[in-house]
């Protein structure tokens, strides 16, 4: 339902929070809360720890809104520093510790099935689920915040705190890999879906 | 989009152009693909494939809970005033942050209402795709506002009425959700099929004008129609994405007639608009002066201006009227062609009887 709340712009209401405005803070965690809690839970399964990063996120912006660089957008912005807080919150607990370095990016690709009435395409859609699963946790971060979370290349670089180039490229690797997969799936089983083509507009 | 040696849905899906174009559409970007799609019919298959798949891959995800937010809203905000005793207490909202609450509330009773019951809608899945794919006009002002859809169609839509779309509107369906009220002129279009899906019916036409009507807590909703034929369906006997298959619990609209389906009783009866307008194209020509005529022809006459059938016993073919009828309400030309020959008329499901005596 977020799309309905979208006025005033996320920009202005940001810019109303840094000026220290509280009930544009409060919209701000309403719009906000959810996607981050979605987003911190990829980290680890301590879904208390990532409910109390957020809380401490939000309070120390209200706290250091005069030094927030107002020139990030909120939606990096809130992404990357969660990011970080839930790294930093699990290495401090000895319990995560040993997963610490090895960090986890826990998503779950799945179908819709409501969408789709055909066998064929089913199945296909199986596939591509099935392949992104197996992608590495990095590749899937940044499909992840690519394509459902409408994230650029610059604002992934900045919340993984990877170059440009690096996004790019894991993305490359990804999207290559799904592509040669499900080529040689679709050769074994599935040879109708190959067309040879033209180019799309 | 780049030339590509195998076009097929599964990199289609990936591709940036093609899903802009699927879940942000814009009208160049939806009409470039249409017309691509005209000159490439053999591809239309496989790029309504990519579109499925697109659409269908979602992740399943922890998810906070309304009242867990609103905690950490709380408490936040509990803390935030604590540090910083400068800020006054109660501040009043700006105004354009009162509206987006109210905004945010308004949204959530139609959701709440658009995803009560058991029938999933035939929309877009809830999640994260639903944020870029679907568009949704809120009116927020007094006045009626006009909503352009992607596909020409026009949408009067009423103060205080939401609606929902995905503005790439898929190859084979053109769907709506609407909550309130609202007009609908559909540009037709045979191969796909316009629905409009509210609170307990689907609406499901080609092309043709017509009233939705259905407010969230008012007892009854109902579909007029004003031009073409319109069919209503019951939203849970409504197969998700369905296209072609004929459901019992439906109902035929033509000009004039609309459905009222009363939320309390789950029932719904079919009858005639309030006040029947005549239907553009025969309107002019018929002048309504009768002199001496068989009042068969004055009963043809209104079913031809009005779309509203008329049955009436071959015995009063015999009857006569001379009358001038032109410019009056269609009730009141009905009272007066039945006056004159001493019948009476009734209406029932969507449908005009006349009664009466064999004149001599």
């Amino acid at each position: 339902m977020k799309e309905f709340s979208r006025y005033p712009t996320d920009q202005a209401l940001w810019l109303q929070l840094l000026a220290g405005d509280i009930a544009a803070f409060e919209e701000m965690m309403r719009r906000y809360g959810k996607l981050l809690y979605r987003y911190g839970t990829k980290f680890t399964p301590d879904q208390e720890l990532v409910k109390d990063c957020i809380q401490d996120l939000f309070l120390d912006i209200w706290e250091k809104r005069n030094s927030v660089n107002s020139g990030i957008p909120p939606r990096p912005y809130l992404l990357s520093s969660l990011r970080r807080r839930v790294h930093r919150a699990c290495q401090s607990r000895p319990e995560f510790r040993e997963a610490a370095d090895e960090y986890t990016f826990d998503v779950e690709f799945s179908i819709e099935q409501k969408i789709i009435q055909d066998e064929s395409t089913l199945q296909l859609t199986g596939q591509v689920r099935t392949l992104l699963n197996q992608l590495p946790r990095r590749q899937k971060e940044v499909i992840y915040l690519k394509f459902f979370n409408n994230l650029s290349r610059d604002e992934i670089a900045g919340i993984m705190q990877i170059a440009p180039q690096t996004v790019s490229n894991q993305l490359q690797i990804a999207l290559r890999w799904l592509q040669e997969n499900g080529k040689t799936a679709l050769k074994l089983s599935l040879l109708h879906f190959l067309f040879t083509c033209y180019p799309l507009l | 989009m780049q030339e590509d040696e195998n076009f097929s849905a599964d990199r289609l899906v990936w591709d940036d152009a093609f899903r802009e174009w699927v879940l942000a559409p814009t009208p160049e970007t939806d009409a470039r693909w249409q017309q691509w799609l005209r000159t490439h019919p053999d591809r239309r298959d496989e790029v309504e494939r990519a579109r499925k798949i697109l659409l269908s891959i979602t992740i399943t995800e922890d998810q906070l809970s309304d009242s867990d937010l609103e905690s950490i809203v709380q408490n936040t905000l509990v803390q935030a005033r604590k540090s910083d005793p400068g800020s006054p207490r109660h501040r009043r909202l700006l105004p354009v942050v009162r509206y987006a609450a109210a905004v945010a509330f308004l949204a959530g009773l139609g959701w709440w209402f658009l995803s009560s019951g058991s029938m999933p809608s035939p929309l877009l899945p809830a999640g994260l795709y639903s944020e870029t794919a679907v568009v949704t006009k809120y009116n927020r002002t007094g006045q009626p506002l006009e909503v352009s859809l992607p596909d020409g169609s026009l949408v009067v839509l009423q103060p205080s009425s939401f609606l929902r779309y995905a503005p790439a509107f898929g190859l084979a369906l053109r769907e709506v959700e609407l909550v309130g009220e609202a007009f609908f002129d559909v540009r037709r279009d045979t191969a796909r099929p316009f629905l409009v899906t509210t609170g307990d019916m689907v609406t499901k036409v080609l092309g043709t004008s017509f009233w939705v009507r259905s407010y969230p807590r008012a007892a009854e909703a109902s579909i007029a129609v004003k031009t073409g034929r319109v069919a209503v369906f019951r939203r849970e006997s409504y197969p998700a994405g369905n296209t072609g298959a004929e459901v019992s619990d439906s109902t035929i609209l033509t000009p004039n007639q609309q459905v009222v389906f009363s939320r309390n009783a789950g029932s719904w009866r079919k009858s005639l608009v309030d006040s029947p307008e005549p239907i553009a194209q025969s309107a002019q020509s018929t002048r309504f002066q009768y002199d001496e005529t068989p009042v068969s022809t004055a009963f043809r006459d209104l079913e031809a201006v009005y779309g509203i059938e008329i049955i009436f016993e071959e015995k009063l073919n015999r009857c006569h009227v001379t009358a001038a009828i032109n410019g009056l309400p269609m009730y009141e030309q009905l009272r007066v062609l039945c006056k004159a020959i001493g019948a009476r008329y009734t209406v029932s499901d969507g449908i005009i009887r006349i009664e009466g005596s064999a004149c001599n």
